[in-house]
């Protein structure tokens, strides 16, 4: 059933409201929040959820909150979120709106009206009248491809990132400048733009979107903004009309492998180009230390991550890293596992909310052999055992591939 | 005396502030202290309903005196505020009418988050002034951890913050092309620069003893912190010494369940992490040195 707009909107607000700004991670957390709740069938909603919040967000005070949207939405080139930019900038002359709507209106997917207001806008920037200092000449760079950034090595560099194609690739790549990636709209799976987009951040990219439809753009200005520095991404072969090179994706992005093999392929590829190698090894630890419980990732999206030579690496990381209580629960709850103890621990509430499921696969598996791991009894096992370490939940085993998350509330059963 | 309890309007003086300190490089920084949820009284003619077909969802959350409506059911998002919510009932050593008003509200969860987000944040503030009353003098030096994305949001001077924000992995960049001693030399020059700027407000000021970490490897950190309290390394780590501290008059106090529900900080368990402490507003003056754990 679509879910309308307006409780999405909700939805999005609430959970803009429960992230700590300056937790750590606290983008990637609330990214994939976003993400993973927004609708398949039509992903633009997040992005015209995020515009609705925002206004809420600064005209209820929230300053951290809208500051931390804003810059998630300008991270992401979540463009669609200009036209609530530009009346927080017009109205209340806020530096931030007027920071982030600077970069996110060199998109090309931005309407022509939309960015008359920002030319209007910079215009009065450009003239002292508005936003003078370091904040306006940034905005200016983000802006305007001819916009002289100075003698300042910290502004050179964003106006080198922002306009790759004003300076050479291999100046480029010679420069402390992330590698770039512009990711097509174009038959672009269900939600998979903003998987991608949130993992090529956590790995060290700087993104950028290619929309399916696109504004006229001068050529000069469309050279500087998709410079040959930039890998294009799509899901469809692209027209070889551009500078930039090409990468079509083949598959969908809906388990860990997909998304694991997704960037090393562009990974492969940066590197051909000379570019600075993106850091998988975070994307790694990062979505397998959040993974929580109810999350769809299988024992063999676990495997293919150990074939390539991950994850047994970076589940010692997570062990030493994993929640001191949650661990000696964890390791407790194993060794019950491995040795059939008929008499298992009880957990402490909430102690295994924050586990992944494919951790405890994984571990569980390294522990018993992975020749096992194709035995149904081996996956009923592996099944039950998640469910024992879950606290207060309680896992049942529906059948492969089938599992059933239920509380002691009635009803509020979630099949994963 | 606490280092600083202000009033509940402080939100909305957060808010007017940003405007008339503007200097349209850096806003001034929000809230040292505990936020007030609740919307003025008069939310006026929001932005939100000028904003056109945009604006129509917008008002909806403000329809009813600025309160939200009930929210459509999430599983993740009633599960995140009752991890929050029952943090704060478990935690013996609070006031048992704090826990009690967190009990009560458990029942609603799942009615109205907003409402009940609004109602959370109305606890602490009503705890405040009881909690900082326990607070004491710092005893040693302190450090504070960050990312590199809260650093350069948060913590940078005007020009590195407007120079980065919009990729601070290009700020990590930059240190790593750096010598060691060159690095830390651009992390301190980075801080910003007015002594008496809140460089790190209560709500975020977790710290622990700076000898616990002084000499450890990235790695080990997360070992002595005992919680997931850090991103992935580097880490910048702000060390604010005893004496700066006594200066600013700030007091420290042992952790509760309240700060750690406010920022849903829901993994907390109190005494996990030994001599941990939170405090009020802490001035950029207590902060004189910037480290780099890579």
């Amino acid at each position: 059933m679509t879910a309308p707009a307006s409780q999405f909107n909700r939805e999005v607000l609430a959970l803009t409201r429960l992230v700590d700004p300056q937790a750590p991670n606290a983008s990637v957390e609330s990214w994939r929040a976003l993400t993973s709740r927004t609708p398949v069938h039509d992903y633009k909603l997040l992005a015209v959820a995020l515009r609705d919040v925002l206004p809420t967000l600064y005209s209820l005070g929230y300053t951290d909150y809208y500051r931390f949207i804003t810059r998630l939405a300008a991270m992401h080139d979540v463009y669609e979120v200009l036209p609530a930019l530009l009346l927080i900038a017009e109205e209340y002359t806020d530096a931030d709106a007027i920071a982030a709507a600077a970069g996110l209106a060199t998109n090309p997917g931005v309407r022509p009206a939309d960015i008359s207001r920002v030319e209007s806008i910079m215009t009065r920037v450009a003239r002292g009248e508005s936003l003078v200092g370091p904040a306006g000449l940034a905005a200016r760079i983000r802006f305007d491809p001819d916009c002289d950034p100075g003698d300042d090595p910290d502004f050179r560099l964003l106006k080198s990132q922002r306009w790759p194609g004003t300076i050479e690739p291999d100046e480029y790549a010679h420069l402390p400048l992330p590698p770039l990636v512009a990711v097509s709209e174009v038959e672009a799976p269900a939600r998979d733009l903003w998987v991608l987009l949130g993992d090529l951040r956590v790995v060290g990219a700087g993104v950028r979107r290619l929309p399916a439809a696109q504004r006229e753009i001068s050529a000069v200005h469309g050279a500087a903004w998709l410079g040959p520095q930039v890998l294009r991404v799509a899901w469809r072969a692209m027209p070889d009309t551009s500078s930039a090179p090409a990468l079509q994706l083949t598959d969908t992005l809906e388990s860990f492998s997909a998304r694991l093999h997704a960037l090393q392929v562009i990974d492969t590829r940066l590197a051909q180009m000379g570019q600075r190698r993106l850091r998988i090894q975070d994307f790694i630890a990062l979505t397998v230390d959040q993974a929580s419980p109810d999350e769809t990732l299988s024992d063999a999206a676990v495997y293919a991550a150990g074939e390539a030579g991950a994850i047994t690496l970076e589940l010692a990381q997570l062990r030493r890293r994993t929640y001191e209580v949650r661990r000696e629960a964890f390791e407790e709850a194993l060794r019950a596992f491995v040795h059939d103890a008929s008499d298992r621990p009880a957990l402490p509430a909430g102690t295994g909310s924050g586990i992944g499921y494919e951790v405890l696969v994984a571990a569980l598996a390294q522990q018993l052999g992975p020749t096992r791991t194709d035995e149904p009894d081996f996956q009923k096992g592996i099944e039950l055992a998640v469910g024992r370490l879950v606290g207060e939940r309680v896992l049942t085993y529906v059948g492969q591939d089938q599992l059933a998350w239920s509380t002691d509330e009635p009803g509020h059963e979630i099949q994963t | 005396m606490a280092a600083i309890a202000g009033p509940p309007q402080a939100r909305w003086m957060t808010r007017a502030k940003c405007r008339l300190s503007r200097d349209y490089g850096r806003p001034a920084r929000s809230q040292g202290l505990p936020e007030i949820a609740a919307p003025p009284a008069d939310p006026g003619p929001s932005i939100g309903r000028r904003l056109g077909a945009a604006g129509r969802a917008s008002t909806l959350f403000l329809e009813g005196g600025g309160r939200a409506r009930p929210s459509a059911y999430d599983p993740h998002v009633e599960a995140k505020l009752r991890d929050s919510l029952q943090l704060v009932v478990n935690d013996t050593e609070l006031d048992s009418d704090y826990r009690n008003r967190a009990a009560d509200l458990l029942v609603d969860v799942n009615l109205d988050d907003h409402d009940v987000l609004v109602e959370l944040e109305q606890i602490y503030l009503d705890a405040w002034p009881q909690l900082m009353d326990e607070a004491e003098d710092p005893a040693c030096t302190y450090a504070r951890f960050v990312g590199i994305d809260t650093y350069i949001f948060n913590y940078a001077r005007a020009s590195t913050m407007r120079a980065f924000e919009d990729d601070p992995n290009r700020y990590r960049l930059v240190l790593e092309s750096l010598g060691d001693g060159a690095r830390v030399a651009r992390l301190n020059e980075d801080l910003v620069e007015e002594p008496d700027e809140v460089l790190i407000s209560a709500r975020y000021s977790w710290l622990i003893p700076h000898d616990q970490v002084q000499a450890k490897a990235s790695d080990d950190v997360w070992d002595a912190i005992k919680a997931k309290t850090l991103p992935l390394p580097p880490f910048i780590c702000l060390v604010l010494p005893e004496d700066l501290l006594r200066d600013a008059d700030v007091k420290v106090r042992p952790p509760c369940a309240l700060d750690a529900a406010i920022t849903h900080h829901d993994e907390w368990r109190r005494g996990a992490t030994p001599n941990e402490v939170v405090d009020g507003d802490i001035p950029r003056r207590c902060c004189d040195l910037v480290a780099w754990y890579p």
